[in-house]
Order: C-alpha cells, then sequence, then structure tokens
C-alpha cells in the first residue's frame, strides 16, 4: 500500500490501465478485419507452429518470403504462442502487438526518465510521454494490427535503455542491449539502418562510459555479431533476406525523376552544351532533391495532423496521427527542449526514423517512420510541461488544455471505433472472412472455386480461415514466383483453387469452367445480379459476389 | 515583343521590386540594429525565385509589397512612441483595407484557418514546390531555395527567443494570407516572403558568427549550395519557363 500512497506510481498504474483497454478492447474486430499482411503472418506462425516450416517450406526462416517482400520474422515468432492457445483468430494474431504496444508504454516513461537530464520535473514529463504515447492515435493504431513496427519500436526503446542502464552502472543490461538490437533487425526493415545509427548515437553520447572497457566494447559487438549472424548467412544466399521489397519500392525505381529529367534535357535541346545540361539536370541533383522532398514530408504539420498517412490501412479516417494539439506542444517543446540543452540523442532519434522512409516513393509514410513517435511524444510532453510552469497551474489554461485535448481524444475515438469498421472496412480488405466460410461449407458441390483478381492476396484467407493444412500447402501450392510490378509474388492456385490474379471477372467469364464457384470482388460484377451469395460490408455495400456455373 | 503599356508598367514593377530590396534592407536594419542581418535578407530576398519573376512581369503584387514595406519602414523611423503606436496602428487598419479591396476577407471556420496554417508552413510548400497558384506558377521551387531549410530552422529559433517584437510585425500579412479562402490559389502568398527571407537571414547569421574550422566548412558548402540552386533556377527560368508559358498562354487573360 506504500507503493500506492505515491502519487506518481499511481498516475502510471491508471496510464496502463487506459493502455490496455484501449489497446485490448475488441482487438478481434476493430480493426474490421485482418489485413493481408497480418493474416499472412499469423498463417505463418501457425505453419511453423505445426510443421517447423513457413508456407513456402523453409525451415524456421530468418525472413518469411510471404509475397516475395520477405517480411521480417520476429512478429510472426511472436505469434506462435498465442496461435498455439487460441488458434487461427483475429485476436491470437494481434495479441503479441497490443502487448508489446503496452509495453511500449511502461518502456517510454522509463526512456524519459533516463533521457531528460537536468530537470527537476523528469517525473512528471516521463508521466506525461507515457501518457500521451498512450492515447496517441498513431501508437493505438500499430498496437492494434500486426505490421511489425509495434514490435520493432519495443526492442529499439528496450536497447536503447538497457544501453543507457548499463552504461551508466556497468551492469550486465549493457549486454542485453546488444541482444534488443540484435533482435530489432529481425523485427522490421528499416531497422536496419535507424538501429545502427541509433547505436551511433548512443556510444558518442555515451562516449566516455562506453569505451572505458575493452572487455565491455568486445562483448557487446560479439552479441551483435552472433544475433545477426543467421542474417547474414541467409543473406549470402538469397540478397532479398535483407532488401525486401526495397528494389520496388525505392525512390531509384520511380520513373517519375527519370521522366523529368528526359523532358528537361529535351528541351535544352540538341544545340544545348552538354556540359551545362549535365550540371542542371544531373542525377545527383533531381534524386537528392527528391529524397529531401520525401524526406522533410514527414514533418509537415498537415499530413501529422488533419491528413494522415494515405496509404491503407495506416490511415484514420478525418484525422492524421496526432492531435492538433500535439503539433502545438510540440513546436514549443522542440523550442524549449534545445533552448534548455536537452541531450541531442532524442532530436537525433527522430530525424533518424524517417531516413529509410524517405528512401522509397510512397511517402509521407507513418509505418515506416513510427520509430519516431517516441520522440515526438516526449516532446508534446516537455511543452505540455512547459505550459504548464509558465501558466503557473491556473485553473482556466489548464481547463482549456484539458477541453482540447479531450475533444481531440473523442474526436479520434469516433473515428476509429466508430467510423472505422462502419464505413472504411474495405481499407482492411473486409469481406473475405464471410465468403470463405460460405465457401468453405459450400465447396463440396463444385469441381473448382476461382478467385478473379482481387486486393489483398486471397489465397492467405482461405488458408487461415480454413486452417488448411500446413505441409499440404507447401507440398502442392502451384507458385511461379514471378515478381509482378509491385514485386509481389502470387499463388496460383492450391487443392480446388484458382486465383485468377492475371484477370478479372470481366476477362473470365468468357471462358468459365464448368461445376465452378466464382468469387468476384463487387465492383467487377456491378451490374450483374444472378450471383448465389453476396458478403457485405458494414455499411451495407456489397462486398464480394459469387457465381456458380453447372 | 511586348506592347508599349506593357513594358511601361513592367518597368513600374521592375523597379517596385529594386525598391522593396533597399526598402527591405532598411527595414532590417532598424528593426535588428544589425548590417549583417539586413543586407542578408535584402540578398536572400532579391534571389528569391518568385521575386525575380514577379519583378519581370506586370504585377500588381509586387506594387503592394513596395508600399507596405515602405510605410511600415516610416513608421518605425517616427521616435515619439505615443505618434508611432498611432501611425502603426492606422497603418494596420489601412493596410487591412486595402487588402480588403484586393483580397476577400471571410470569416471562415477555424478547421480552415488551421489547414492554411499548415499549409504555408509545410516544408513541401516553402522549400520544394511552391502550391502558390497564379497564371505563370513554377512548381520546380518552393517559396524560398531548398538549401535555406537550416538557416530557417535556425533563424525560427533565434527569432522566437531574441527577436519576438519583430514577428509582430509579420503577423497582419500572415492573416491576410491564412484568412483568404482562396488560399492557395492566390498570388498574395508572396506579402510573406520579406518575413520568410528575414528568418533566413537571421539564421545565416548565427552559423556565421559560430567559431571555428567546422563552421566555417559548414558555412562555405551551404554559400556553394545556395549558389547552385540560384543558377539552377536562373537556368530554369531562362531555358525552360518560357515552353512552361507558351503551353500556359491560352489560360492567361490578362496583361503580364
Amino acid at each position: 500500500m506504500k507503493y500506492f500512497k505515491l502519487k506518481k506510481n499511481l498516475f502510471f498504474l491508471l496510464i496502463l490501465i487506459l493502455a490496455i483497454i484501449l489497446r485490448f478492447y475488441r482487438l478481434g474486430s476493430l480493426p474490421p478485419s485482418l489485413y493481408s499482411d497480418e493474416i499472412d503472418q499469423g498463417y505463418n506462425a501457425y505453419s511453423i507452429l505445426m510443421t517447423g516450416k513457413d508456407e513456402h517450406g523453409a525451415f524456421l526462416p530468418i525472413a518469411l518470403r510471404s509475397f516475395g517482400d520477405w517480411k521480417p520474422p520476429l512478429p510472426t515468432y511472436l505469434m506462435i504462442p498465442s496461435i498455439g492457445l487460441l488458434g487461427l483468430t483475429e485476436e491470437a494474431v494481434r495479441i503479441p502487438s497490443a502487448i508489446c504496444g503496452v509495453l511500449s508504454v511502461v518502456l517510454t516513461y522509463l526512456l524519459a526518465l533516463e533521457m531528460i537530464t537536468s530537470v527537476y520535473a523528469r517525473k512528471k514529463i516521463a508521466l506525461l510521454s507515457a501518457f500521451f504515447i498512450t492515447i496517441s492515435p498513431w501508437h493505438v493504431l500499430q498496437s492494434r494490427s500486426a505490421m511489425l513496427v509495434i514490435v520493432s519500436l519495443l526492442f529499439v526503446q528496450l536497447g536503447v535503455w538497457l544501453f543507457i542502464k548499463g552504461v551508466k552502472k556497468g551492469h550486465l543490461t549493457f549486454l542485453f542491449s546488444a541482444l534488443c538490437f540484435g533482435l530489432s533487425f529481425y523485427a522490421y526493415y528499416a531497422m536496419r539502418v535507424i538501429t545502427p545509427a541509433i547505436i551511433f548515437f548512443l556510444v558518442a553520447a555515451y562516449r566516455n562510459s562506453f569505451f572505458k572497457s575493452r572487455k565491455r566494447i568486445f562483448s557487446f559487438l560479439s552479441i551483435m555479431i552472433i544475433v545477426l549472424l543467421p542474417l547474414f548467412l541467409a543473406f549470402l544466399h538469397e540478397p532479398d533476406v535483407v532488401f525486401g521489397r526495397a528494389k520496388t519500392v525505392s525512390v531509384f525505381y520511380d520513373r517519375g525523376v527519370k521522366l523529368r529529367q528526359w523532358e528537361l534535357m529535351t528541351q535544352d535541346g540538341i544545340e544545348g552544351s552538354t556540359l551545362i545540361t549535365r550540371f542542371f539536370h544531373n542525377n545527383v541533383y533531381l534524386y537528392s532533391r527528391s529524397i529531401l522532398q520525401r524526406y522533410f514530408s514527414h514533418f509537415d504539420p498537415y499530413y501529422l495532423v488533419l491528413k494522415g498517412d494515405g496509404a491503407y490501412p495506416f490511415g484514420i479516417p478525418q484525422m492524421g496521427i496526432l492531435y492538433v494539439a500535439d503539433t502545438l506542444f510540440l513546436f514549443g517543446g522542440v523550442y524549449f527542449y534545445i533552448k534548455k540543452k536537452q541531450s541531442l540523442l532524442l532530436l537525433g532519434w527522430i530525424f533518424i526514423s524517417v531516413i529509410p522512409a524517405s528512401l522509397t516513393f510512397l511517402t509521407p509514410s507513418s509505418n515506416r517512420t513510427f520509430t519516431a513517435i517516441f520522440g515526438y511524444m516526449i516532446l508534446v510532453s516537455f511543452g505540455v510541461w512547459i505550459f504548464t510552469k509558465k501558466i503557473s497551474l491556473r485553473i482556466l489554461p489548464i481547463a482549456i488544455l484539458l477541453l482540447v485535448y479531450i475533444s481531440n481524444f473523442l474526436f479520434f475515438m469516433r473515428a476509429y471505433y466508430l467510423l472505422l469498421p462502419k464505413n472504411y472496412a474495405q481499407w482492411w480488405n473486409y469481406g473475405w472472412k464471410e465468403i470463405v466460410n460460405y465457401v468453405k461449407e459450400n465447396e463440396s458441390k463444385y469441381d473448382n472455386v476461382i478467385v478473379s483478381h482481387a486486393d489483398g492476396m486471397p489465397y492467405v484467407y482461405f488458408l487461415f480461415y480454413e486452417s488448411y493444412d500446413p505441409s499440404d500447402f507447401q507440398k502442392n501450392a502451384v507458385k511461379t514466383y514471378i515478381a509482378d510490378q509491385f514485386g509481389f509474388e502470387h499463388v496460383e492456385g492450391f487443392n480446388k483453387y484458382i486465383f485468377r490474379n492475371d484477370a478479372n471477372w470481366t476477362e473470365i467469364k468468357d471462358e468459365l469452367l464448368p461445376n465452378s464457384l466464382y468469387v468476384v470482388p463487387a465492383d467487377q460484377a456491378m451490374n450483374e445480379n444472378d450471383f448465389i451469395y453476396a458478403s457485405h460490408f458494414p455499411d451495407g455495400k456489397v462486398a464480394f459476389k459469387v457465381f456458380e456455373t453447372k | 515583343m511586348p506592347h508599349p503599356e506593357v513594358l511601361y508598367e513592367r518597368f513600374i514593377t521592375a523597379s517596385a521590386g529594386c525598391f522593396n530590396i533597399i526598402t527591405l534592407f532598411f527595414l532590417s536594419l532598424h528593426l535588428f540594429k544589425n548590417r549583417r542581418i539586413a543586407s542578408l535578407t535584402a540578398w536572400i530576398y532579391a534571389s528569391i525565385p518568385w521575386v525575380i519573376e514577379q519583378s519581370r512581369i506586370v504585377s500588381h503584387v509586387q506594387n503592394i509589397q513596395f508600399i507596405t514595406l515602405f510605410l511600415l519602414l516610416l513608421g518605425l523611423l517616427i521616435k515619439n512612441k505615443f505618434v508611432k503606436s498611432i501611425y502603426l496602428f492606422l497603418f494596420s487598419m489601412i493596410t487591412l483595407f486595402l487588402f480588403s479591396l484586393f483580397i476577400p476577407l471571410h470569416l471562415l471556420p477555424v478547421s480552415v484557418y488551421i489547414q492554411n496554417v499548415f499549409n504555408i508552413f509545410s516544408p513541401e510548400s516553402l522549400f520544394f514546390h511552391n502550391n502558390a497558384i497564379w497564371h505563370s506558377e513554377f512548381k520546380e521551387f518552393g517559396l524560398i531555395y531548398s538549401t535555406l531549410l537550416p538557416f530557417f530552422l535556425i533563424g525560427i529559433f533565434y527569432t522566437i527567443s531574441q527577436y519576438k517584437k519583430a514577428l509582430i510585425l509579420f503577423l497582419p500579412f500572415l492573416f491576410t494570407i491564412i484568412a483568404n479562402p482562396s488560399y492557395p490559389s492566390f498570388k498574395e502568398v508572396f506579402l510573406f516572403l520579406p518575413f520568410l527571407s528575414t528568418i533566413c537571414a537571421i539564421g545565416l547569421h548565427r552559423l556565421n558568427t559560430g567559431a571555428g574550422r567546422l563552421h566555417l566548412l559548414l558555412l562555405t558548402t551551404c554559400v556553394l549550395f545556395i549558389g547552385y540552386e540560384i543558377s539552377q533556377f536562373l537556368h530554369f527560368y531562362f531555358i525552360h519557363f518560357p515552353y512552361q508559358l507558351q503551353n500556359n498562354l491560352p489560360n492567361i487573360n490578362e496583361i503580364f
């Protein structure tokens, strides 16, 4: 009871309870459906649990080949216990992310205590940081979905915290930080750039303590090498294990820059000097500018607060990834953070987190820059703390502050808990579960089940919701391993299922197979009403239609 | 060859453009009491793509810019504090009235004000892609050069900490921009450029006052990059801009 008498511990406990509620409530049905990446990880976890191999037959893979995007495996391995206990369900897939989300809140508090120095109210700022990250729409969204990044954030936070603790106190914890940093490489692609940079910053910040003992440096490096050795060996065998889809999402893959260069060079004309043309329209300038533009697009307040991520399912309807109030205090927080000469590690953390995303052409991206959220929330907390100090805790300004945050929070709750499942279910590939269940009940009557071209890798939904035997799929699935223009590899079929990734319904219906069931996205068969079954989005619109042939 | 009347009007705008640079220099000198900041402000303003472009065509915003900067400078030169306050108050009222003749001011929803503030301070709009729309717009450059970005950030920090009063003078310009329902589809965003030049100049000045070889190296590198980017703009303006303008000519209904 003495523990609970301490106000700060009580507040922290309340924050934790709020974090658990926000992350676990209706976890299976909100977001309204498992996205293809989530369901693929879930099925691969099931496959590894049952057979020791992933869907492609790789034994305990260092990277999951998945759809040809070579997903880092750690989040999938973390799903194995929950899938073992709960089976192939939405909750089982998402529980590890939710747990990581709650632990991330705890680590935010602990890290803030370590990183904010020479400020007497650092415990208050740490509590505020934990609170703001708990209610952050960005953090809640990622904690409630299995999109890899919440796991990577947790391991980086853990690594940094253990590093700082260990360097200060000379504990064994320092070596565990090497383990966490090494494991973060297996959590998300971007960590292969972010983690080394953060380690560099940490070593620079704590160089006096770090370089004190050669034994410590040697142990740290040894653990990192041991943990990363499997990845390196896998890379030698298959480079895509490290790079994943980097080639096809890279800014250098985007033809926009090249086309613009060609246009400008053409306008310079044949009579123009080659030297001058090269001086002005060279790749270095054009790509550097493009990368810089993409880099700073992540700090655009319009994107952060109002628009959010344009790529489903990383968006929240009608809002961005931060609250309006967050932006005000963020700028104030940055200003006072620099003015009070705090550790540059935090600012470095934010700036590093954005680098991998700026090398892709799909920007701004909230998913790829998720690691930055920690830095943002600390700075927001700093800003709020300075504000409360300046107004000397007068009631009216505090009341206005609370009112602004409560209204922002309620707006988010409405957008996420009410609008998203009802009106934006298609963002999450909603509808497959119902269709698969229907097909499961009726497929025995047909020779073939054919799915026309549809978003979201339909084959994996059939595998998941039918709890399809992994060893059968590994042996008998038909896969070409030829990537499409986006770098994705498709499955042609397994058992009696055929996936027409190359054709939509208007092309297929001219050559139908007899005694077959056809699953068609509704937008491909809008005017056709001779279907035998239709699944619906929560707003009532038709998601899929099922046709049969005799 | 343009009509003599057009040439005459362009001459007036070009003259206003030149006087704007001089006026801005003296305005900065008076505000910051620092010749270097004043020189840098004037130099940055003179080299901004949009300023160069607007100085070479018939441009009402260039003329408005001259009137407002000149009247502002006159007001700041008044020594008597009471008379100065009255003058500045009247100046703000007249400016708003003049603006309301050209720029319809509406009471907009709060969300639109917020959106407009975010837009004008977005890195995209400031440094990479000027999203104000006018007949001869060019999207290849922001309101200011991208190489000025680090100076802008440093300048914002020091302006807030040391030159808060100077910020207040630019608020009417900011307000007329964000209060306009047509934003960003209007040229009056141009009036914000002296403020941006000043911020960058403060940042450049602060970097210049640092000691050591690293500072010198950083500064030299930045200046070289700024020079390169200015040359990029000049090449674009004289070689590629005519192509763009030619494609746009059917849509232009005013003399320029």
